[in-house]
């Protein structure tokens, strides 16, 4: 007869309780658990467990659970079936709520990006008109005491604009009549050649242009 | 078309060849087949009767869904065990997720469960079933699946060994170990 292992018993064991083995493998079983008297214990134990339980009662028992279920997925199934989204529907639960959110995020970047940009923006006043050449300009008017003025305060454009600000328009209008011919010449040119739905020179009559002429004189009597 | 014929045929087939009515009647039939074996394989993952029954709904949408990817490779059994298992995992998680949030704790959950269960059992007389299954909860995963494949639902130890990626000794091993460990906490039934 084959000798065998305790190990190789301890796996034929449940088996050996269960009915699963064939007669020549009952009959090895048998003939070497006698050798291992913890086993022997272990084969009484479990038969003593298993004779009280019947797999077929617990089969009844899940049988009783599962009873309707065959139904309850025939039924899950038609109402997935309904609920699944058409083309139309698709597009207006999912694609439009979608790219509404995006455009939301693309405009929330776009205007945040745009407000960085006016907030880095140089002070175009400051930048062009070195302070030096504000106080240069403010002592060479007679009208204006330089010692009211604190120059620190120069280089920003709101502090210009608070303190002098009808000075500093005087300067800009100073240099606009200064340039005059260029300037004229730039728009007549720009008018000429790229708009014609503006006003044209060439199409002004005498009674305009001497309008103009008086406007120019007005201007001038101010300065 | 009888039961038997259709589903030797159905078996063969996809399931979307099949028309309408004959797809319903397979659809029972593959049901019926084997409820029992994903209910209980459910059951003993997530040891609660309701979420069991709806998890088993579940896996046989999701096989009967996807029955013409099933090559037959494996038996249907297991890509059916596999199945379950895996809806089991996912709905642990989701459990575990849910009650962090909830703040509440798990051992709540299952009392409440199992509780309102005592009652249906009491009523039935399956103290046995029930204690049973307790302590079969209690064991490890290995030996827990390895006994109930083996003692309920029958299958080779191959077929476990494919399942549980476990070689057919240490199968042999595991289902030892579970049988004696039952027999020892369950001396109270014997």
């Amino acid at each position: 007869m084959k000798q065998l292992t305790k190990i190789e018993l301890e796996g034929m064991l449940p088996d050996y309780i269960f009915g699963k083995l064939s007669p020549e493998e009952i009959e090895i079983f048998e003939f070497n658990v006698d050798n291992f008297p913890d086993l022997v214990q272990d084969v009484k134990d479990a038969k003593e467990l298993f004779s009280r339980i019947d797999a077929t009662e617990f089969e009844h028992i899940i049988s009783k659970k599962t009873r309707n279920t065959s139904v309850k997925v025939r039924n899950r199934m038609s109402r997935k079936k309904q609920v699944k989204f058409g083309k139309l529907q698709l597009f207006t639960r999912f694609v439009l709520p979608v790219a509404a959110v995006l455009a939301i995020f693309v405009y929330t970047i776009f205007v945040q990006q745009t407000n960085k940009d006016i907030n880095t923006k140089p002070n175009l006043i400051s930048e062009k008109i070195d302070s030096e050449e504000i106080r240069e300009l403010i002592s060479e008017n007679e009208d204006f005491d330089i010692l009211d003025m604190n120059f620190t305060t120069l280089t920003n454009e709101d502090a210009i604009y608070e303190s002098q600000s009808d000075f500093i328009k005087q300067i800009y209008f100073d240099e606009l009549l200064n340039n005059y011919d260029q300037i004229l010449n730039y728009l007549n040119s720009k008018i000429t050649y790229t708009s014609t739905k503006t006003l044209l020179l060439s199409s002004i009559d005498e009674d305009e242009f001497q309008d103009i002429l008086k406007e120019l004189e007005n201007v001038g009597k101010i300065f | 078309m009888g039961i038997a014929v259709l589903a030797n045929t159905a078996y063969n087939e996809t399931i979307g060849t099949l028309s309408q009515i004959d797809s319903e009647r397979f659809s029972n039939q593959f049901v019926n087949e084997h409820k029992n074996f994903v209910y209980a394989t459910a059951l003993r993952y997530i040891k609660d009767y309701d979420d069991a029954d709806d998890i088993t709904q579940e896996v046989f949408i999701k096989a009967l869904n996807s029955w013409s990817k099933f090559e037959h490779k494996s038996s249907v059994k297991t890509w059916l065990y596999k199945i379950t298992v895996n809806m089991c995992l996912n709905y642990q998680k989701r459990s575990k997720f849910l009650t962090f949030f909830s703040k509440m704790d798990n051992e709540t959950i299952s009392s409440i469960k199992y509780d309102e269960h005592n009652a249906q059992e009491n009523m039935e007389s399956n103290e046995v079933f029930k204690r049973f299954n307790e302590e079969l909860a209690k064991l490890p995963e290995k030996q827990r699946e390895t006994f109930a494949l083996r003692y309920f639902h029958e299958l080779s130890y191959n077929e476990i060994s494919e399942l549980l990626g476990t070689s057919v000794g240490g199968l042999k091993a595991n289902y030892f170990q579970a049988v004696k460990k039952l027999a020892g906490n369950l001396k109270d039934i014997r």
